[in-house]
């Protein structure tokens, strides 16, 4: 992809002395939402933590905006143009408005500057409120809020998703899933969204790729993933109930 | 209940009315001693915690070869003798020894180098319990914040500081109690190397039950309040 924002050639990732991601190519595109589907233990995380520079690499590069992390870019300064939000908020102690600013103060943006950020960040996820509140006193929905600010505050060239709301119950899941797709509209970052929910993918990513045993199956929109699975396995892990009955995808894309 | 009994316990009492009057009329000697054991035991467990906590990120969140070795020695030093500690260090600083040059032996600074080594290993350890109990992304969604090496060691540290002030405390109260590695490295001289334990060996051995007497109560508060801040730091450690 020649205009891509990230883009990783043939990364491949060892974990505990064993090939857990094959040499894998990727690439996103500035405002573009990528997901990456699959069944447990496929690699998506790992995909996802290696995308980030938070794994060590077997082999393979990654660049951003056609710097090449490592060679032109230092880990530190890849890590300053990219945000993260995982499964678990992941807060650390004191207030939500302290949570959200963070990341400002360690990429050294200035206190006068700080405020004028954070505070339409806190608005955006509906937690201005809980501004001042310990984060040990919220609940998982407004724990994960704060995440989600805390990373989009940032402003960041490339957006880390890591089932943001796996850990969330259905209704709050599924309205944070708007709240998201409504932010992840206006921005023009490129975002990796790992997922384990077709719905969420349907709703969140122009483009999906299926990985499974660290191998990708297929990349396609989520729509086409569906329609279209191009092996018995991709069938499989994106529904076998519409394999079975070739109508309609069981999900509402 | 016999005369002689009777004396032992008018004794004892008289001892004990006499160490609290040594205390309370803030008795120069018995003051200046608590004052050194102070400052030798908190110089020894802050450099322990200067050097120990640093090594505990390094075990923990390093990969290599004999990891596990060295946070076995850690265990291990868990349980090291302060008199064996005593007689290596005393060993090495001997005129003659590998160490003589250095002219530490019966000063205080031969004691915090023991206290010091007999207390790292209960910091390092606690630290990288307090390290491994937290949840393991955590360090990553901090990088992935864009902090530095040392923003994330900050960060991490805020996290546990908790454990990290249980450790402070767990080595303090290991090394303040202590007495044969302070009585071998310092030999108990007045005004310099004498402090609480090893006054309260010396001064029981000659029948001055009272000075004992009074020595132990300061240790006993010392280590009271060692165990109570402890309890309240763990009592109040669910609130972030």
């Amino acid at each position: 992809m020649n205009n891509a924002l990230l883009q990783a050639s043939a990364i491949s990732v060892r974990r505990d002395k064993r090939i857990t991601l094959q040499p894998i190519d990727f690439a996103a595109r500035a405002g573009e939402t990528v997901g990456i589907y699959g069944p447990n233990g496929a690699g998506k995380s790992t995909l996802l933590l290696a995308l980030a520079g938070l794994l060590p690499l077997e082999s393979g590069t990654i660049a951003l905006a056609g710097q090449v992390l490592g060679r032109d870019l230092r880990p530190l300064a890849y890590h300053r143009r990219i945000a993260a939000v995982f499964q678990q908020p992941l807060l650390l102690r004191g207030t939500v408005a302290h949570n959200v600013e963070l990341g400002l103060t360690l990429r050294g943006i200035g206190r006068d500057e700080r405020p004028a950020r954070v505070v339409p960040a806190l608005q955006q996820f509906s937690i201005a409120h809980l501004a001042d509140r310990s984060v040990g006193t919220l609940s998982g929905g407004e724990a994960q809020r704060t995440s989600l600010a805390r990373a989009l505050v940032l402003n960041p060239d490339v957006l880390f998703l890591d089932e943001p709301f796996a850990a969330l119950d259905q209704p709050t899941r599924r309205r944070l899933v708007q709240e998201l797709a409504g932010v992840l509209r206006t921005k023009q970052m490129a975002t990796v969204v790992v997922t384990h929910d077709l719905m969420e993918a349907s709703i969140l990513c122009d483009r999906c790729i299926i990985l499974d045993s660290g191998v990708v199956l297929q990349e396609g929109s989520p729509l086409e993933v569906v329609r279209r699975p191009q092996t018995a396995r991709v069938a499989e892990i994106v529904g076998s109930e519409y394999i079975a009955n070739a109508s309609e995808p069981p999900y509402p894309l | 209940m016999g005369a002689g009994s009777w004396d032992y316990w008018a004794e004892i009492g008289q001892g004990f009315t006499d160490a609290v009057l040594l205390l309370v009329t803030g008795d120069s000697e018995t003051w200046g001693i608590v004052r050194q054991s102070l400052a030798i035991s908190v110089s020894a467990t802050l450099v322990s915690m200067m050097l120990g906590v640093p090594l505990g990120f390094w075990i923990a969140y390093s990969r290599f070869r004999g990891r596990g070795l060295l946070l076995a020695i850690c265990n291990t030093g868990f349980g090291l003798p302060p008199v064996v500690v005593g007689l290596i260090l005393s060993i090495l600083l001997l005129r003659h020894g590998p160490l003589g040059y250095l002219n530490l032996r019966f000063t205080p600074y031969a004691m915090v180098i023991g206290q010091f080594i007999l207390s790292m290993p209960i910091i390092i350890n606690l630290t990288v319990v307090a390290l491994q109990q937290l949840d393991p992304k955590l360090r990553l969604q901090i990088k992935a914040l864009g902090a530095s090496r040392w923003q994330t060691v900050w960060l991490l540290s805020r996290e546990i500081r908790l454990p990290l002030l249980v450790a402070y405390m767990a080595g303090f109260g290991a090394v303040v109690s202590e007495v044969g590695a302070s009585q071998m490295l310092g030999g108990n001289l007045p005004g310099s190397t004498r402090v609480l334990t090893t006054a309260i060996v010396m001064e029981t051995s000659m029948g001055h039950y009272d000075r004992a007497m009074a020595y132990g109560i300061v240790l006993l508060l010392l280590v009271a309040l060692v165990v109570g801040l402890l309890t309240w730091l763990q009592q109040s450690g669910g609130q972030r």
